[in-house]
């Protein structure tokens, strides 16, 4: 009787257990989650001004790169110009260097620059979208991202193959982006620096940031004329920085890193046994040409040599995005392509005497002009991530071959060069169901 | 939650009346002897058949069952390695029942015990599926150094895969293959009870992908035994995580009687064999296409721009002390332990400890581990017992920098280290220079502070119900620090210096509540009914800080760079149930089901159900079955079940992170999206299927298993790569896939000779593993690639991949030229113009085992292994020898290369053929892992040397030679560490990259009883 009874109870209480299923689940199972930031909190337009900083952040690690890892456009295009050249062991900086890109497989040295100047875009334009109806609705810092999305389109087209896509992750899903022309790129660009100018809270430094990004996205198409138009009024004294500052891994300045610190990069002297680079080292060196006078072993240690650019003094040295001067090398250019020597170097010449330069004389010729002009550009533009842009555009533009504008033959650690152009697109963007390879891998 | 409370407490309190009813009841005694030696068998179970009473013997061999209902019982006993057998009881209210037992060897292991899911012991025979059982009574422990070392090659289908030699170091574990694209398949450990860390990488720092395991920290002195349930099909009841296999592990227990203590020593002797470090070679002479003296190796050679060599340099910067970074490593432990009871068997401990200390084969690698252990149990009334272990672990790791970084020792002696005088001069022939001094000057330790703790109540307020209840937490804090000192190397890498501090606390906590109703229906039947619920939170409290600027000699920083804070937890709630019926015991079939609620599933899942059926069949105990006389055990066995393996923490949600930004106004935080989120992902699933058979044979003196199984994993969850064009997370998850691994197990156990002075017991496990990729569930994905290895439909999971080349000397001058290297024709995938090459887990693994015993005082044992099937990317070969700058002897030295390695050299170079085909290496290899002698002096010896009741002395040697074809260093060593879990989070990675080999290892261990 009792085994029945105390059976009976056992029982009862075990059927009990199912019912634990009633409970409240979502309370038992809440798991705690403080320094996750969810779209609810970044999307707060109290954090317009986060999101903002956001997309800077990732504009400054696809301009500069991040220290300890990768270049950004700077070093990439520096390596595969005639700026730098590689002192590490790493093959894929070297095949950057040496112009010998595999464009069907992942290359994390230029991938870099790639992955975060598409961020930049993406985390740009979200941040538009959200100051849009808010406060700060067309203020500068409305302009400013604006501008950080055209110029992240605008280095993409300038150093990459032919063939980008733009994508975007929405509230819904994943927007594959079709690949684009370099024309649907420059245009779009100049869009994004359009829209900037037309925040009307945008001031001057805003104002003279989207100009002369949509000058040098001109340029890019070949408008010399309505680039100039662009940028006129631009003071030359005007200087927009991307700033750096040591402080964290993701802040210092990585040219700076790269080269003077990890001697993983080093400034060229005069690339190339066959065809030469501009002779950036060679002395008498150019004051704005900054680099040292003797070398050390580099990263890959053996024979290698590293230079040292001088130009960024230290991790915390900003890096010129767009400036007073660039705007003078576009009217100048604008004007040797009008044939208009005199206004030509009337531009040009200002600006050498101002540090103290002796005066250009007009060379006779008009490819000997270009030579002279693409020459002051890169000397005045050193080290900020336009000249494999403009070599590019020597060869589409002034119908240069690459045999005479890059460095050919043999590298400084013996590899021949070879014939690449382009930057790669990463080769994970085959998981694009628009994108196989890149539709023209030329200048 | 307080109805939750509420119920609980009305569960217990409900059944607590219950007690107050139990009738008089009696005690059963006794004692358990081999049947040949007549000596006393230690740790043998044994049952009251029908209910869930029983003891375990001491070190006399006797047990104890107090509280048995009167009336006539049977009693069984059980003890892995030897025959269970059973006899008839009668107990009287208020008496004592002594029953005695002899048992006899057996290869046949149907009759050991194991504890299932809800706390209650069961014999394998009540069991439709193969568990693998590791007892360390029965093995000799010297060449055991780690835990991982415990069950590598004593479980057919365990794979265990060393990232490197470095001493703490971990490795990778998988059972049955992979069956995660995305996720870590890691198995879950359960130790006495409660999940507790299983991170096989909990490095944060950079080290260069070598890491520490929480695997390691366990003792494996202080295990008792480990039960490896292989899959689904066994492991249905621990519900999500579970799908990879569950390892559980028991520790040791005291038993009633007289308090035994044991002390023990152990020496270790570590090295590298020299022949497995290669020298460095630099050839010079005349280079057409530079005009004038440059490299001349193969490369030019084949391109005929170099035909003359001028110089030809050698050195070796690991062998010429004492620059070299090499040592001789060596171990130290010494361990004790004190354990007994009552003699009635009513309060038990164990108490024991061990400390370590070592320093591996490499300068700047160091450990040091304290291990203290205290496990107590004790009846509080008739019904009730409590037990308690408690782990107290503490260590101090450091690891050098070796694998993916130029900044250790052994990349910087082979990746462009010019053998030539002047950078010998200058670096010691590294690329880098490097003296001994400096060898650990990127210093990485980790100090670790860990404790475990369980309590487990048994209540059994009736012989036909058993209920339990288990709570534990599983701690451990550890506090990691990198160091960059200045000066540091001339490379300037981190000129300023580096410190950077991780601290962790990571916390595992369990909760269990379990009941067990195990009735006589009738004559012949039993039934087994259990219920419970668990409920589990893992949480990682992490703080990570980062400075520079280090005045130098001090570890004084001058500028923070990084400081970041992360809270994370998962919360996990099962429900399950089971019923088994066995007839006659000797037929036994299962059901169970168990539901799952998981706070990493997304916000548009509910419960997972994870159900489970099983068959267990002693068909040689049938009556009817014909009477062969050499077949004296045959079981057939058949078991499906699934389980299921939990998306990451965040993975469902759309999340920010911050990125610190230097703006006008100083350094700031921006956000940027992190992770896309998924709102419907939820557990993927995986669902085996098994069946064997066991036979015993000659008097069950010879013993054979065979297993099949087949695990489908559906909704497997695929970490989808996102084009960098969306410019932000490089993908995001979907249960998408689906993945398959089959194959057969086979166990082969002899006692081939059984005598007083000599005996004899070899063992032969074999396993094979078919694993593919049935799909990916959206054709518009193209393959997950990591590295060279890629997620391709219709092929084994991360399989190498890479233009497939043939050469041929045509002109048989014994140089290939690049013309006469080419890619073959027609490849797998003519799309990437790629062919597989190869997979990366081993498709066969054999292991053998022998054990003899001489003299009655002596014991050889040894285990060889063997894994095949596989192959491994020699990244570091590739490194040495196929990139710009490479100083290997098949490349430098003229003849030394064969037309495969002349193949492999400049199918790299050539730009038409470009491919790592060659350097993709079969990885099949055979080991002696482990060899040991032991002496084990007879009492009467030990008595007159006075040390003791027991001496016993062992000599052993681990991973002592191996067989392989693979030329890098050790085709065992990989790295998975060496990329990242974003772009790898299934950990597939496999390369051979300048981590230390598997150093020889030789112990001395001394072993007292008292």
């Amino acid at each position: 009787m009792r085994i029945n009874k105390q059976s009976r109870r056992i029982t009862i209480v075990l059927a009990l257990v199912p019912l634990l299923g009633a409970c409240d689940l979502d309370e038992l199972l809440e798991a705690k989650d403080p320094f996750t930031v969810t779209p609810g909190v970044a999307r707060d337009t109290a954090n317009l001004e986060t999101l903002y900083a956001g997309a800077r952040s990732q504009f400054a690690l696809a301009y500069g790169g991040l220290q300890n890892r990768e270049g950004g456009v700077i070093v990439m295009s520096g390596l595969m110009s005639d700026e730098l050249y590689s002192t590490d062991s790493f093959g894929t900086r070297r095949a950057v260097d040496s112009r010998t890109i595999d464009y069907d497989i992942s290359n994390a040295a230029s991938d870099h620059a790639f992955n975060y100047l598409q961020r930049a875009r993406a985390e740009a334009l979200n941040a538009t979208e959200l100051f849009e109806g808010s406060q700060r609705d067309g203020g500068p810092r409305h302009a400013e991202l604006f501008s950080i999305a055209g110029y992240s389109v605008l280095m993409l087209v300038e150093n990459f193959c032919t063939g980008i896509p733009l994508s975007r992750i929405t509230e819904t899903g994943v927007e594959f982006g079709s690949p684009m022309s370099a024309a649907e790129l420059y245009n779009l660009a100049i869009s994004y620096f359009d829209q900037a100018l037309a925040q009307p809270e945008a001031g001057s430094e805003q104002q003279n940031l989207a100009r002369i990004g949509k000058g040098r996205a001109l340029l890019g198409l070949g408008q010399a004329a309505a680039a100039a138009q662009a940028v006129s009024g631009v003071p030359t004294s005007f200087v927009f920085n991307v700033e750096y500052a040591p402080g964290s891994f993701e802040t210092p300045n990585p040219v700076f890193n790269m080269n003077n610190e990890e001697k993983r990069v080093s400034a060229s002297i005069q690339e190339g046994t066959i065809n030469r680079g501009l002779p950036f080292g060679v002395a008498p060196r150019d004051p704005r040409i900054l680099v040292s006078n003797t070398s050390v072993i580099g990263n890959a240690g053996g024979d290698l040599q590293t230079w040292f650019q001088l130009k960024y003094a230290s991790e915390g040295a900003d890096i010129p995005l767009a400036t007073g001067i660039e705007a003078r090398l576009i009217e100048a250019e604008a004007a040797a392509s009008n044939g208009t020597s005199s206004a030509y170097l009337g531009t040009l010449n200002p600006l050498r005497n101002s540090i103290g330069l002796a005066n250009l004389t007009d060379p006779g010729t008009a490819v000997a002009r270009v030579n002279q002009l693409f020459t002051e550009r890169a000397y005045w533009l050193w080290l900020t991530g336009q000249r494999l842009s403009d070599m590019r555009r020597l060869i589409r533009q002034y119908g240069r071959t690459q045999e005479t504008v890059f460095p050919t033959g043999v590298t400084a650690y013996g590899l021949p060069f070879g014939t690449s152009v382009t930057l790669p697109i990463p080769f994970e963007e085959i998981n694009n169901p628009n994108y196989t390879t890149c539709t023209n891998r030329g200048a | 939650m307080k109805r939750i409370r509420f119920l609980l407490f009305v569960w217990l309190i409900g059944l607590t009346p219950a007690a107050a009813f139990a009738q008089q009841r009696g005690t059963i005694t006794g004692r358990v002897v081999n049947r040949e030696t007549t000596q006393p068998l230690v740790g043998a179970q044994v049952a009251v058949a029908g209910t869930t009473m029983g003891s375990v013997t001491n070190q006399d061999g006797r047990f104890v069952i107090a509280q048995v209902s009167p009336g006539d019982r049977e009693l069984r006993v059980t003890l892995l390695g030897y025959k269970g057998t059973s006899q008839p009881v009668t107990v009287t209210a208020g008496g004592t029942a002594t029953v005695n037992f002899e048992l006899t060897e057996t290869a046949v292991e149907i009759e050991g015990i194991i504890v299932n899911a809800t706390g209650q012991e069961q014999r394998q025979r009540e069991i439709g599926n193969s568990v693998a059982n590791i007892t360390t009574a029965n093995i000799e422990l010297a060449p055991v150094q780690t835990l991982t070392n415990l069950i590598q090659g004593r479980a057919a289908g365990v794979v265990i895969q060393p990232t490197s030699g470095t001493t703490g170091t971990g490795s990778r574990i998988r059972i049955r293959g992979n069956s995660s694209v995305s996720l870590d398949a890691t198995p879950l450990i359960i130790i006495d009870g409660i999940r507790v860390s299983n991170e096989s990488e909990s490095t944060g720092l950079f080290t260069g992908g070598t890491s520490t395991s929480r695997w390691d920290d366990i003792n494996p002195d202080q295990v008792e035994s480990i039960e490896i349930l292989k899959g689904p099909a066994a492991s249905a009841l621990y519900g999500t995580a579970a799908a990879n296999g569950v390892v559980q592990i028991t520790t040791r227990r005291g038993l009633g009687g007289r308090t035994e203590a044991r002390v023990y020593a152990e020496h270790a002797t570590l090295d590298v064999p020299d022949a497995v470090i290669p020298t460095n070679f630099r050839a010079r002479g005349f280079r057409t296409d530079l005009n004038a003296r440059g490299d001349c190796t193969l490369v030019e050679r084949s391109r005929g721009t170099c035909s003359v060599i001028d110089s030809l340099y050698s050195y070796n910067p690991l062998l010429n002390a004492p620059n070299s970074p090499l040592r001789q490593g060596n171990t130290n432990k010494i361990g004790g332990s004190l354990s007994g009871g009552s003699t009635d068997g009513r309060a038990t401990f164990f108490v024991g400890g061990e400390t370590q200390k070592s320093d591996g084969v490499t300068r700047a690698n160091e450990l040091e581990r304290t291990n203290l252990r205290a496990n107590l149990s004790g009846l509080v009334n008739e019904k009730l017992r409590v037990s308690a272990h408690s782990n107290f672990i503490t260590s101090y790791i450091q690891l050098p920098q070796e694998g993916n970084t130029g900044s250790g020792p052994w990349l910087n002696a082979f990746q462009g280290a010019d053998p030539s005088p002047a950078n010998v001069a200058r670096g010691n022939g590294f690329r880098n220079p490097y003296t001994a001094v400096n060898v650990g000057w990127w210093k990485n330790e980790e100090e670790l502070r860990r404790f475990v703790f369980s309590v487990q109540g048994d209540w059994r307020p009736t012989s036909w119900l058993h209920v339990n209840a288990v709570t534990g937490v599983d701690q451990n804090n550890r506090f990691e620090q990198g160091t960059i000192p200045v000066p540091g190397l001339a490379t300037g890498f981190f000129a300023e210096g580096l410190r950077e501090q991780f601290r962790t606390q990571a916390r595992e906590l369990t909760g269990s509540l379990n009941a067990n109703l195990n009735r006589e229906l009738r004559k012949n039947l039993v039934s087994t009914t259990a219920v419970g619920v668990q409920y589990n939170e893992s949480s990682a409290d992490f703080t990570y800080a980062a400075g520079s600027g280090l005045a130098p000699g001090t570890l004084t920083t001058g500028e923070a760079l990084s400081v970041q804070e992360f809270f994370g937890e998962t919360k996990l709630l099962g429900v399950y149930g089971s019923q088994q019926f066995g007839i006659n015991d000797r037929l036994f079939l299962t059901a169970a089901v168990r539901g799952d609620q998981n706070s990493a599933f997304g916000e548009n899942i509910g419960f997972v159900v994870y159900p489970a059926l099983s068959g267990s069949w002693v068909v040689r105990d049938e009556p009817w079955f014909p009477e062969v006389a050499a077949l004296s055990t045959m079981r057939i066995r058949a078991a499906f079940g699934e389980s299921g393996s939990r998306p990451g923490r965040l993975s469902a949600v759309r999340t920010y992170e911050t990125q610190a930004v230097s703006l006008e106004s100083g350094i700031t935080s921006g956000f940027i999206v992190s992770n896309a989120g998924n709102p419907d992902l939820t557990a993927e699933v995986s669902r085996e299927i098994e069946g064997g058979i066991d036979i015993g044979l000659l008097n069950d003196r010879l013993a054979i298993e065979v297993t099949r199984y087949d695990k489908t994993t559906r909704d497997a969850l695929v970490a989808r790569p996102l084009p960098p064009s969306v410019g932000g997370p490089t993908s995001q998850f979907f249960n998408l896939g689906k993945v398959k691994n089959s194959g057969w197990e086979a166990n082969l156990r002899i006692e081939a000779v059984r005598s007083d002075n000599f005996d004899v017991r070899l063992g032969l496990s074999l396993a094979t593993n078919k694993n593919r990729l049935i799909a990916i569930g959206d054709t518009t994905i193209p393959p997950i690639t990591v590295g060279l290895q890629r997620h391709v439909e219709g092929y084994p999971l991360g399989g190498y991949w890479a233009p497939r080349y043939e050469y041929a000397d045509a002109n048989n001058d014994g140089i290939l030229q690049f013309s006469e290297v080419t890619l073959t024709e027609t490849q797998d995938n003519e799309d990437d113009n790629l062919s597989f090459i190869g997979q990366p887990f081993p498709k066969r693994e054999v292991s053998f085992t022998a054990d003899v015993g001489f003299l009655k005082m002596f014991r050889l044992s040894g285990l060889v292994d063997y894994k095949g099937g596989h192959h491994l990317f020699n990244w570091g070969g590739r490194i040495r020898c196929s990139d710009a700058v490479s100083f290997c002897e098949e490349r430098q030295v003229p003849g030394a290369a064969s037309l495969a390695d002349q193949a492999r050299i400049i199918a790299r170079h050539n730009t038409a053929v470009a491919s790592s085909m060659g350097w993709i290496e079969k990885a099949d290899y055979w080991k002696l892992r482990e060899v040991a002698l032991s002496f084990t002096a007879p009492s009467s010896w030990v008595g007159r040397l006075g040390v003791g009741r027991s001496l016993s002395i062992s000599a052993a040697g681990r991973d002592l030679k191996i067989w392989s074809d693979y030329t890098g260093w050790d085709p065992e060593s990989n790295i998975p560490g060496s990329i990242g879990t974003d772009v790898d989070p299934g950990r597939f990675f496999t390369a051979g990259l300048f981590t230390v080999p598997l150093p020889r290892t030789f112990v001395l261990r001394v072993d007292v009883g008292m």
